[in-house]
């Protein structure tokens, strides 16, 4: 028997491994075509895009930001599908991409939170206002560290699992809950400021285009090499089971 | 069914009636809170009233998981889930029984609170339709509340991972509750869509939990 | 150029390639104690 079918074995008997540990040619292709698309939107952003007529430079935080935004939600809807394949099919590759997934959503979401803050101080005089969509990704990076938080705080893997995955249905269902929540309470307090209503011009809508897109790419990337992380922690895992049996 | 959910809500009450641990708790907790904000923010008058809503929700969330983890805690060290779960055979029965349970609890502090509140801050809360918004908000909380303290009891952490979990997936609970409970007193806003936001997140909260409760306890 | 948008486009180049970084050094960590198991 070789080692590596007696590894899987030994593995399997915890939990389904999953996931290729090594990099292929798709990985660096990924991230390499993700490095280049950011440079691209970046150079957008400070070369292409028109100065903003009334906010002027600060304007420009907001194709980053809202690029952002959305691969931090895209991140948690990916949690949560993978969260629901896990609960039914109990396999570990849903686990690994659930937990890869929050974790890297749980990067961009802070940084669409912080630099959402610093567009509010020049723009809205404040630097924090409970403005929806600011509160919106507040609000999923609290439910998003707490995720985090869970997958610490317990040794039995499989077990944590699944409370991860229901933690992850829980918590994206809160998500749109919550957003209606905050849009009624601040329609019902008018606030002076508002973010809507910004009229984008055509090489402004491109170039939030170029961005949205390189965020996607580099959420791809950022989430696969975080797979082959998890995976190759499997292997550990598999492997040390193999030395010493009794462990589990 | 129902039957089996009263038994469960039964067992748990008598336990808490014998050693009363619980319930105690919660309410010196709570009345301790709405002391605290009442003297830190200087809740006179006015003040009072206007910010009654938000202290009466803030101190029924602490307090509620107080409650909860020290319930499931103690559930733990009886080993008395183990024994649930192999008495019924239907887990969205045990979920049913475990959120009723911390429901009628949580009612307890409410009931306490209420009068507590409205003397303390100036207003009056004694109102059947209040009333209502509170059994709204604290059914929502027990769903919530039960299925995330099964989870954060078989944590390291245990205590303090409940208040992690659960505060965030509050917040539109506790937008919605307290801007009803304002806007009832005020008694010139629209309440309407605040008490179907409620009836709308307790329903959805519930249907999560039956649905993914038999995955927390499993095993 | 407000230093406000200077910071935020610095957190945008930052973040990602910190968040890179650290899970290539946590692989890293990971592979090392795979060979030398494998060497035992």
């Amino acid at each position: 028997m070789s080692v590596e079918s007696r590894e899987s074995q030994v593995a399997t008997r915890v939990y389904e491994v999953g996931g290729k540990t090594k990099a292929s040619g798709w990985d660096w292709a990924l991230g390499l075509l993700s490095s280049v698309a950011f440079l691209v939107a970046l150079a957008m952003v400070f070369g292409y895009a028109p100065r903003e007529a009334t906010m002027g430079e600060i304007q420009r935080i907001f194709y980053f930001h809202v690029a952002s935004a959305w691969v931090g939600f895209f991140g948690f809807s990916v949690t949560f599908v993978a969260g629901i394949l896990y609960l039914v099919r109990s396999q570990r590759r849903w686990d690994i991409l659930g937990l890869s997934s929050a974790e890297v959503g749980l990067a961009f979401i802070t940084m669409a939170v912080v630099t959402g803050s610093l567009w509010a101080g020049p723009v809205w005089g404040t630097y924090w206002t409970w403005e929806p969509r600011l509160t919106i990704s507040a609000v999923q990076l609290l439910l998003y560290v707490a995720y985090v938080m869970l997958r610490a705080s317990t040794a039995n893997e499989e077990r944590i699992a699944r409370f991860a995955a229901v933690y992850g249905i829980v918590a994206f269902v809160t998500v749109p809950l919550s957003w209606f929540a905050i849009r009624w309470w601040r329609t019902i307090h008018p606030e002076i400021v508002s973010s809507e209503g910004m009229g984008l011009a055509p090489p402004m809508r491109m170039t939030l285009f170029v961005s949205v897109a390189a965020f996607t790419l580099l959420y791809a990337a950022l989430l696969r090499q975080r797979m082959r992380l998890e995976s190759a922690r499997d292997r550990l895992t598999a492997a040390q089971g193999r030395l010493a049996p009794e462990e589990w | 069914m129902l039957r089996q959910i009263g038994a469960i809500v039964a067992k748990d009450l008598a336990a808490e009636l014998h050693t009363r641990e619980i319930v105690s708790a919660m309410l010196v907790f709570a009345t301790m809170a709405i002391l605290i904000f009442s003297f830190a923010l200087d809740l006179r008058g006015a003040s009072g009233r206007a910010a009654a809503p938000g202290v009466l929700w803030t101190t029924i969330a602490f307090s509620g998981t107080l409650g909860l983890s020290r319930s499931l805690a103690r559930e733990q060290q009886n080993g008395g889930l183990s024994g649930l779960l192999l008495a019924v055979e239907e887990r969205s029965v045990i979920f049913f029984g475990k959120a009723a349970g911390s429901f009628v609890l949580m009612l307890l502090v409410v009931v306490v609170l209420l009068p507590l509140g409205s003397v303390l801050l100036n207003v009056n809360l004694l109102r059947p339709d209040i009333a209502g918004v509170m059994v709204l908000g604290t059914v929502g909380y027990a769903a919530v509340g039960t299925l995330l303290a099964a989870i954060a009891v078989n944590t390291r952490a245990r205590e303090v991972m409940l208040p992690i979990l659960a505060l965030p997936v509050l917040v539109p609970l506790l937008i919605a509750a307290v801007q009803a409970t304002a806007g009832l007193l005020e008694g010139m806003v629209p309440v309407d869509s605040w008490i179907r936001m409620l009836v709308v997140y307790d329903l959805v909260m519930i249907a999560v939990g039956v649905v993914t409760f038999e995955y927390v306890v499993e095993g | 150029m407000p230093i406000q948008l200077i910071a935020a486009y610095m957190i945008f180049c930052l973040t990602p390639l910190g968040l890179a970084f650290s899970i290539a050094l946590r692989r890293r960590h990971v592979e090392r104690a795979l060979r030398e198991m494998a060497e035992d």
